[in-house]
């Protein structure tokens, strides 16, 4: 299942949105891959979405499989779009 | 963005003095101060910002590994600096280990872009394999240089 979802916040996904997106991904069991300009990365490693270099407006996929796969889009969809309570 | 475009070797410290969190981070950022002699890097309020991020979330990403970031003004490009801990540094990382290698980041306020690029290479590099056991084992700021070089080539 996938979902596209649009970088919202000025900074991008810095250390502290990888390292938020990485926890929320940890809590599901599907496999989570973010993937951007092609490139796939896991979304439980905070090292690997640094790689993206996923800065503000920056389309991400977000590919989700297991049987948590809704919740998990669902989860990481508002994660992003509440900026990470940031600007 | 390479490592070697934004660290210099004369802003590596081969050993931190220091063993806590923000006086680590205040050692690194005068080393940077005394390297670039820049009015714009204003080392009580850096250190200040940095501290207050730290709270709101670690920047310790795990495998020994701390990258604390801050966008400031009056800076064109990225200034970055590394500081080695043989002893450690508590950093409420997230894998709760300790933290040996900092890589520190002030990026121009204006270039979110550019924060980003930083942080991509470090974290590019940090996954090479047997990063962390080099960076440990080198003797001074020269031999540590000498690997971000490398990593560069190996990574372009």
């Amino acid at each position: 299942m996938r979902k596209n979802v649009k970088i919202s916040n000025k900074a991008g996904i810095h250390v502290r949105p990888a390292a938020q997106i990485a926890e929320l991904s940890n809590k599901f069991q599907s496999d989570i891959l973010f993937i951007k300009d092609g490139i796939e990365v896991n979304a439980k490693s905070i090292m690997e979405l640094l790689t993206l270099a996923a800065g503000e407006k920056a389309e991400i996929i977000i590919k989700a499989e297991g049987k948590d796969e809704v919740e998990a889009l669902d989860a990481l969809e508002k994660l992003i779009n509440s900026k990470f309570s940031e600007e | 963005m390479e490592l070697t475009d934004f660290i210099r070797k004369s802003t590596i410290i081969t050993e931190l003095k220091s063993v806590d969190k923000k006086s680590a981070i205040t050692e690194i950022i005068e080393t940077i101060k005394n390297v670039y002699k820049s009015e714009k890097i204003r080392v009580n309020e850096i250190v200040d910002l940095l501290v207050k991020r730290e709270k709101i979330g670690s920047t310790g990403i795990g495998n020994n590994i701390a990258v604390p970031h801050v966008k400031i003004e009056g800076i064109k490009s990225v200034i970055g600096s590394f500081g080695r801990s043989s002893v450690g540094i508590n950093f409420n990382a997230v894998d709760g280990e300790a933290v040996h290698l900092i890589f520190l980041i002030l990026a121009p306020i204006d270039e979110p872009e550019s924060n980003l690029q930083a942080l991509r290479r470090i974290a590019q590099v940090a996954r090479q394999p047997n990063f962390c056991k080099f960076l440990k084992e080198a003797k001074d700021a020269s031999e540590i240089f000498g690997i971000f070089k490398e990593l560069d080539e190996v990574l372009n």
